[in-house]
C-alpha cells in the first residue's frame, strides 16, 4: 500500500512542478475572452468557431450568460470584448471613467428587433403598445389600470376566449429584458405573472407549444413555429418587424476594451476585422440580424481599420 | 397491505423503465426515422451528435468536446477527492473515538451531503475562483493581469468545487467498506507487531480497496449529471478547443471546458429546437443517462461484492 | 512521544495526517457558511455620511450630470411627464398640472401648498415637500389616470428637527439632504427615515446639490464647497426590508416583491425574499407529498419483507432512478410532461380513483391463482410478479382517466376546469411537484429503508413465532421503532427538494408570485439563484442578497440535516440495545 502511496505522491509532485513551469510558456497568451448577451450568442460563438479555423493558435471563449456581464468583465479585465443588446448606461460608463480613465469602444453591431410571438394557432394578428404594457406589465404600468387575464379580456371573439394569458419574458439579467422594460413597459416593473425563462430560444420553444403563450423576444430566435405579431399603431397601421417605423428595434453593441500594452490589441483588431469583412456579415445576415447604418467610428470595419 | 408496499415497488420500477424508454424512443426516433435538424441518414446524424460545429441556426454542438471535458472534469476532481476522503473515513473507522471532535465530523459529512449542489457553486466563486484564484493570479501570473488566469472560473476550480460536492459520497463508501473488514485482520496484524498505519494501509485497505473504487465512481456519476455548480464555475456554451494539451502539464487547469449534463441544460433552455428537434436533447440525455447508469451499476457490483461479508437472513 | 523507530515515525506522522484531512470536512463547512457572510454582510450595513475634502477616489465623483439635479430653486415647473404634463407650484399656491399643448390645468390636491421647499427624489418618481417642519414624501404613479395624469400620493412624513435652509433630492433613491439653520448636513432616507445621518459644520450653508449618487457638494455663500460621501445600500439598512410588505414608489398598496434590477435603473429595487422562500417551501411540499407514499411503501417492502440477496438486487435497482440527474427529468417535464400535462392530470386522477377498486378486484384475481402466484413464503418475488397487476391497474386507470376526462362538458380536463373557472398554467406547480418528487424518491428510500432494516430480526421472529402475519408483525414490532428513521428520511428528502435547482429553474415558470393554487407557478431561491447570480455585479446589493438568500437556503438544509442525523443517532442508540 505505501509503495503505491508513493508512488501516488512522486507523481503528484511532478504535476505540480509542471504546472508552475508552464507559466513560462507564452505561447498561451494569444486568447480571446468574449462574454455578454445571449441574443448575440449564436452569432459570436459561429463567429468564434470560424475565427479560430482561420487563426487556431488564438484560444477563444465565449460565454453567453446576460448583457448585464460585459461591464464588469471589462472592466475586470476578465475579457476584451463584449457584447450587449441594450446600450450601456451611464452608471456603466463611468465606472470605465474612474477604474480605466477611458471608456470601452462602442461599436454598433447588428440591428435586432424584438418582436411579440404567439402560439400558430392563436388568430390575434397584431396588438397596441397599450396592449403590450397591459399584458406584461404590472397593473398601471404605461399608465393601463386592468391586467387582461383571459384572451377574452384581449380580444372579443377569441378561439381560445375563455383560457388564461400565458406570458412569458426574459430574466432580469438579460439585456432584451431591459430593453423591453424601457421601451414597451415605460421603465415600469414586469408582472410577476410573467413566466421567466433564461434564454430567448426557449421562449420561442415553449410559446410554440403553448395554445395559450404570448411573449417577447428578438427576431433572431423566431422560427415558423410561432406566429410574429404586427404592432397596431394609433393611426390604424399595423406595423411588423420588416417595417422600418417598427417601435421595438433596437442596436446590438459590442464593446472592446483593450490593455495599454502594445501586443494585445493586435487579437481583437483581428477579430473585428474578420466581424466587419465578408464572411463575418454574411454569417451575421445568417443569423437574422441586419447591419447598421453608422458611421465609421462606430462600425465594427471603421474600428478595425482604426486599430490597423 | 403488503401487496401495497410490494406494488410500491413495482410502481417505482415501472416509472424508472418507463422515462429510459421514451429517451430511447426519441432519441431512436430522430436517429432513424426524422429529418431535422441535422443532415438525413443516421450515420450522418450519429456523427453530428459527437462532431457537429456549433449550429448557427440552433445553437447546437457535438457532444465529443462535451464528453471529453466531463472526463478531464472527473480525473482532476478524483486527484482531490480521493485521498481527502479516503483519509477522513480511514480517521472515522480505525483512530477516532466517540469524542465531539468525532461527533462533530460526523454531523458536517451528513450536512454537507445535503447542502444544495448550488451553495457549492456560490462558494467555489467566491473562494476558489475570486479568492485563491485572485491569489495565484497576483503571485504567479502578475505579469497578465488583468487579464485573469486563474482568477476566473476554469477546470480546476470546478474539479475542486466538485471534489466537496463529492466528499460526503465518497468518505460514507469508504466507511462502509472499511467497517466491513473483519475485525480479526487488524488483531492479527498488530499480533504480528504492524504499528497502526501499517495495519491500516498494508492490511485493512486492500481488503476495503473495492469500496473506494466504488465510491469513486459514485462520486463520478454525480459529477457527470450535477449542472448546478457548474453553472458558476466553469462549464461554457462553447470552446473550440479541448482542455488537453500536448504541452505539459497536458491538462490546461484554466481553462473552461464544455460539460455534458451543462450542454443538456443549454440544449434544453438555449437552443432553437424545431419540432422535430426534441430528439437531440433525448440523444444527450440518453448518452448522459447510460453513462450514469453503466458507473452506478460498476459501483454496485463492487459494493455488493464488499457487502456480502455482512449478511443477517430475514425471517419473513 | 518518543518514537522508537522509522516505523513507529511513519505511522504517527501518518496518523497526524489523516487526522488532519478529516478536518476537511468541517473546514468546508465552515468554510462555506463564513464565505457567504461575508459577502453578505455589506447589505446590512447601516447607510453612512462623511465628511471628505477632495473628490478624488469617489466612485462616480468626477463625472458631474446636469440631470441629478431635476429641479432648480428658483424654476417651478419640477417635473415633465411623458404625456406632456407639468407639475408647477410655487411656495404659498396651490400645486397645477399644466399640460404644455392643450394648456389644460388641474389642481394636484394630494399636494401642499403651502410648501417652502419642494425637491424632485429619485429620478422623477418622488416628491419630497417641505411644510413647516416636516418633510413629506409623494410617489408618483400612473394608476389611476384620467386623462393620463399621474396620481400624486403621499408616503411618508418625516419631522424634522430644525429649520431647513436647503434641501436636494437623491437622483437614484428615496433620499434627501439638507441643510439646516444651525449649520448641520442631514441626510434622510424615506426608506428607513429614524435612521437620519447629521454632520455638523461649522458654517452658513446656501445651497446644496446631490452632484453624484454618492456625493454631496454643499456651498457657503461665500462660494467655499464642503464634500460628503454618502454611502448605502439598496435596502438602505434596514434589514426587515427583505421580509416585510412594502409600499414601492408606483404601488398603491403593500407588497411582497422580488425584482431586482442588475445595474443602475431607473426604477426602484424590490428585495423581498418572502416570495420565494414560499415557493421554494411550497414546492418542497408538494414534492413530499407524491414522493412520500412511494418511497416510503417500497422502504417498507425492501427493508422489511425482503431476503438480504433480493434486497442487494433491488436496493440498486430503485436507486438507479438517480441514474437520472435532475437535469434529465427537468428536460423530459418540460418538453413531454408539460405539453401533456392535463392529459397526465386526468390519467392520473383515474389511477388513483380507481385504486381501490381495482385493489381489491385484483386480491381477488389473485386469490383466484390459488395464491400459487403470490405466496408468503414468496415475498422476495412479489414485486416482480405482480408488475403486470400494476401496470393493467395504471393503463385501466389511465384509460379510465382519459375517457372520462373526455367525457366531461368541454372535452378534456383542461376545458372542464376552464369552465369552472381554474385554470391550468403551463408551468404550475403540480408538475414541479411530481417531478421533484420522482427526483427526491431514491434519497428518500435510502434513508427510510436502511432504518427500517436496521431493526434486529429477532424481535419481527419472535412476533412470527406468536401467530402474527407478516404485516401485523410489521406495523406492531418494526414501524415503531422504524419510524423516527423514516421520519428522518422524510426531512432530508425535504432539504434536498428544496435545494433542488435544475427542475425548478425549467419547471416553476420563475413568477414571483405567491398564490397557494398548485395550478399556478413559483418561485424558488435556488432557482433565483442560479438564474440571477452569475450575471450580478459583484459589488451591487442584487449580489449581497443573493448571498443572504444562500444563507437562508444553507440554514434550512442544516437545520434539517442536523435534526434527522440527531434522530437517526438517537435510533442507533436505541436499536443497538435489543
Amino acid at each position: 500500500m505505501t509503495r503505491l502511496f508513493r508512488r501516488f505522491f512522486v507523481v503528484s509532485m511532478l504535476f505540480s512542478a509542471s504546472f508552475l513551469w508552464a507559466q513560462s510558456d507564452d505561447e498561451s497568451d494569444r486568447s480571446l475572452i468574449i462574454v455578454g448577451s445571449d441574443t448575440l450568442a449564436k452569432l459570436v460563438t459561429a463567429w468564434a468557431e470560424q475565427f479560430y479555423v482561420l487563426n487556431p493558435t488564438i484560444l477563444i471563449e465565449v460565454q453567453a450568460v446576460g448583457s448585464a456581464a460585459t461591464p464588469p468583465a471589462l472592466l475586470l479585465g476578465t475579457a476584451t470584448i463584449g457584447t450587449m443588446s441594450r446600450r450601456m448606461n451611464a452608471d456603466e460608463r463611468d465606472a470605465f471613467t474612474v477604474r480605466k480613465q477611458r471608456p470601452p469602444i462602442e461599436i454598433s453591431l447588428a440591428v435586432d428587433a424584438v418582436v411579440l410571438i404567439v402560439h400558430q394557432q392563436n388568430p390575434l394578428e397584431s396588438v397596441s403598445m397599450a396592449e403590450v404594457g397591459q399584458i406584461f406589465g404590472m397593473p398601471g404600468t404605461c399608465g393601463n389600470s386592468v391586467r387582461p387575464v383571459f384572451w377574452r379580456d384581449l380580444r372579443e371573439d377569441s378561439v381560445l376566449a375563455d383560457r388564461k394569458l400565458q406570458v412569458f419574458g426574459r430574466t432580469a439579467t438579460s439585456g432584451t429584458y431591459q430593453y423591453f422594460r424601457r421601451a414597451a413597459l415605460c421603465d415600469g416593473d414586469p408582472g410577476i405573472f410573467v413566466n421567466e425563462m433564461p434564454g430567448g430560444a426557449g421562449i420561442v420553444n415553449t410559446v410554440a407549444r403553448v395554445p395559450g403563450g404570448i411573449g417577447y423576444t428578438a427576431t433572431s430566435y423566431t422560427s415558423n413555429d410561432v406566429k410574429i405579431l404586427g404592432i397596431e399603431r394609433p393611426d390604424g397601421r399595423v406595423l411588423y418587424p420588416e417595417d422600418p417605423e417598427y417601435p421595438l428595434k433596437r442596436t446590438l453593441y459590442l464593446y472592446v476594451m483593450t490593455d495599454v500594452r502594445s501586443e494585445r490589441p493586435s487579437i481583437e483588431c483581428e477579430f473585428l476585422a474578420y466581424v466587419a469583412g465578408e464572411k463575418g456579415r454574411d454569417l451575421l445576415r445568417s443569423a437574422g440580424f441586419s447591419i447598421p447604418q453608422v458611421a465609421d467610428s462606430q462600425s465594427a470595419l471603421g474600428v478595425a481599420d482604426a486599430c490597423g | 397491505m403488503i401487496g401495497l408496499s410490494a406494488s410500491m415497488v413495482s410502481t417505482v420500477l415501472l416509472i424508472g423503465s418507463g422515462l429510459f424508454i421514451l429517451l430511447v424512443a426519441s432519441a431512436g426516433d430522430w436517429l432513424f426515422l426524422s429529418s431535422e435538424p441535422f443532415e438525413a441518414g443516421f450515420l450522418d446524424r450519429l456523427n453530428d451528435v459527437f462532431f457537429a460545429k456549433p449550429n448557427v441556426e440552433n445553437g447546437l454542438t457535438g457532444l465529443f468536446p462535451a464528453i471529453v471535458g466531463t472526463l478531464s472534469l472527473v480525473m482532476v476532481m478524483t486527484l482531490f477527492v480521493a485521498p481527502l476522503g479516503v483519509a477522513t473515513a480511514i480517521y472515522l473507522s480505525e483512530y477516532a473515538r466517540d469524542t465531539w471532535y468525532t461527533k462533530l465530523i460526523r454531523i458536517s459529512i451528513t450536512n454537507l451531503a445535503g447542502v444544495p449542489a448550488i451553495i457549492y457553486g456560490i462558494f467555489g466563486l467566491g473562494f476558489f475562483v475570486y479568492g485563491l484564484g485572485g491569489q495565484v493570479d497576483a503571485l504567479f501570473y502578475a505579469d497578465r493581469l488583468p487579464s485573469p488566469t486563474f482568477g476566473t472560473p476554469g477546470l480546476l476550480w470546478a474539479a475542486l468545487t466538485l471534489a466537496l460536492v463529492n466528499l460526503p459520497v465518497v468518505i460514507v463508501a469508504v466507511t462502509e467498506g472499511l467497517d466491513a473488514v473483519p475485525n480479526d485482520l487488524r488483531e492479527a496484524s498488530i499480533a504480528l507487531g504492524a504499528t497502526k498505519s501499517e495495519t491500516v494501509f498494508k492490511a485493512v485497505m486492500p481488503a476495503a480497496l473495492p469500496s473506494v473504487f466504488s465510491g469513486l465512481i459514485l462520486a463520478t456519476a454525480r459529477a457527470a449529471g450535477e449542472v448546478s455548480p457548474l453553472l458558476l464555475v466553469g462549464a461554457v456554451k462553447f470552446s473550440p478547443s479541448l482542455p488537453l494539451s500536448s504541452r505539459a502539464p497536458f491538462i490546461e487547469f484554466e481553462q473552461k471546458f464544455m460539460h455534458l449534463g451543462f450542454q443538456l441544460f443549454d440544449a434544453v433552455l438555449f437552443a432553437r429546437l424545431p419540432p422535430g428537434g426534441l430528439g437531440w436533447v433525448a440523444c444527450i440525455a440518453l448518452i448522459l443517462v447510460l453513462l450514469i447508469g453503466v458507473l452506478n451499476v460498476t459501483a454496485v457490483s463492487l459494493r455488493a461484492a464488499v457487502l456480502k461479508r455482512q449478511t443477517v437472513e430475514n425471517p419473513f | 512521544m518518543p518514537v522508537a523507530n522509522w516505523r513507529h515515525f511513519k505511522s504517527v506522522s501518518l496518523g497526524l495526517l489523516i487526522r488532519a484531512a478529516s478536518f476537511t470536512v468541517i473546514f468546508a463547512l465552515l468554510g462555506m457558511v463564513v464565505q457567504m457572510m461575508v459577502v453578505a454582510a455589506p447589505i446590512f450595513a447601516a447607510s453612512t455620511l462623511e465628511r471628505i475634502d477632495s473628490p478624488e477616489g469617489v466612485r462616480g465623483a468626477l463625472v458631474l450630470r446636469a440631470e441629478s439635479q431635476d429641479a432648480d430653486l428658483t424654476q417651478s415647473t419640477y417635473w415633465v411627464s411623458k404625456d406632456g404634463w407639468q407639475l408647477q407650484g410655487s411656495p404659498g399656491n396651490p400645486w397645477l398640472w399644466v399640460h404644455d399643448q392643450t394648456a389644460v390645468r388641474l389642481n394636484v390636491r394630494e399636494l401642499p401648498s403651502d410648501f417652502s421647499i419642494a425637491q424632485m427624489v429619485g429620478h422623477q418618481r418622488g416628491l419630497a415637500v417641505l411644510v413647516g417642519n416636516t418633510l413629506e414624501h409623494f410617489h408618483f404613479s400612473q394608476s389611476t389616470s384620467i386623462n393620463n395624469v399621474p396620481a400624486v400620493e403621499r408616503v411618508k412624513t418625516v419631522l424634522v428637527g430644525s429649520d431647513i435652509v436647503a434641501l436636494a433630492g437623491h437622483p437614484r433613491l428615496a433620499v434627501v439632504a439638507f441643510a439646516t439653520s444651525s449649520s448641520e448636513i442631514q441626510v434622510v432616507d424615506f426608506r428607513n427615515p429614524n435612521a437620519s445621518l447629521r454632520i455638523q459644520v461649522d458654517v452658513e450653508i446656501d445651497t446644496i446639490v446631490w452632484v453624484s449618487p454618492s456625493l454631496i457638494r454643499a456651498l457657503t455663500p461665500s462660494g467655499d464647497a464642503l464634500l460628503f460621501v454618502f454611502r448605502a445600500t439598496d435596502i438602505g439598512g434596514d434589514w426587515r426590508r427583505l421580509l416585510s410588505p412594502i409600499e414601492y414608489e408606483g404601488y398603491p398598496s403593500e407588497e411582497y416583491l422580488w425584482l431586482p434590477l442588475p445595474s443602475a435603473q431607473r426604477a426602484e429595487p424590490k428585495y423581498s425574499v418572502v416570495p420565494l422562500i414560499f415557493g421554494t417551501l411550497k414546492a418542497a411540499l408538494l414534492a413530499l407529498l407524491f414522493s412520500a407514499p412511494l418511497s416510503l411503501g417500497c422502504a417498507i417492502y425492501v427493508g422489511c419483507f425482503m431476503s438480504e440477496a433480493q434486497r442487494q438486487r433491488v436496493r440498486p435497482a430503485i436507486d438507479m432512478l438517480t441514474a437520472f440527474p435532475t437535469v434529465v427529468l427537468g428536460a423530459i417535464g418540460l418538453f413531454w410532461l408539460a405539453p401533456r400535462f392535463g392529459e397526465f392530470l386526468s390519467a392520473l386522477i383515474g389511477v388513483i380513483a380507481l385504486f381501490p377498486i381495482l385493489a381489491i378486484l385484483g386480491v381477488f384475481v389473485v386469490r383466484g391463482l390459488g395464491w400459487r402466484w403470490v405466496r408468503h413464503d414468496a415475498l422476495d418475488d412479489w414485486p416482480l410478479r405482480l408488475l403486470p397487476l400494476v401496470l393493467l391497474v395504471i393503463a385501466v386507470g389511465a384509460a379510465a382517466g382519459l375517457s372520462g376526462a373526455a367525457r366531461l362538458p368541454g372535452g378534456s380536463l383542461e376545458a372542464y376546469l376552464l369552465s369552472s373557472g381554474v385554470s391550468i398554467s403551463h408551468f404550475n406547480s403540480l408538475l414541479v411537484g411530481i417531478v421533484l418528487g420522482l427526483a427526491i424518491t431514491p434519497t428518500i428510500f435510502s434513508i427510510a429503508e436502511e432504518a427500517i432494516h436496521a431493526v434486529p430480526r429477532n424481535l419481527a421472529a419472535g412476533a412470527l413465532a406468536l401467530g402474527s402475519t407478516p404485516w401485523q408483525g410489521y406495523r406492531d414490532v418494526v414501524l415503531p421503532l422504524a419510524l423516527p428513521g423514516m421520519i428522518a428520511a422524510i426531512m432530508v428528502g425535504f432539504g434536498r427538494a428544496a435545494g433542488e435547482t435544475m427542475i425548478l429553474v425549467m419547471l416553476s415558470g420563475n413568477t414571483g408570485i405567491m398564490d397557494l393554487s398548485i395550478f399556478e407557478g413559483l418561485r424558488s431561491v435556488s432557482a433565483s439563484l442560479a438564474l440571477e447570480l452569475p450575471e450580478a455585479p459583484k459589488t451591487s446589493s442584487h449580489y449581497q442578497v443573493l448571498f443572504v438568500m444562500g444563507l437562508l437556503l444553507f440554514g434550512l438544509t442544516f437545520i434539517v440535516n442536523t435534526v434527522a442525523e440527531i434522530i437517526r443517532a438517537r435510533v442507533r442508540m436505541r436499536v443497538r440495545g435489543l
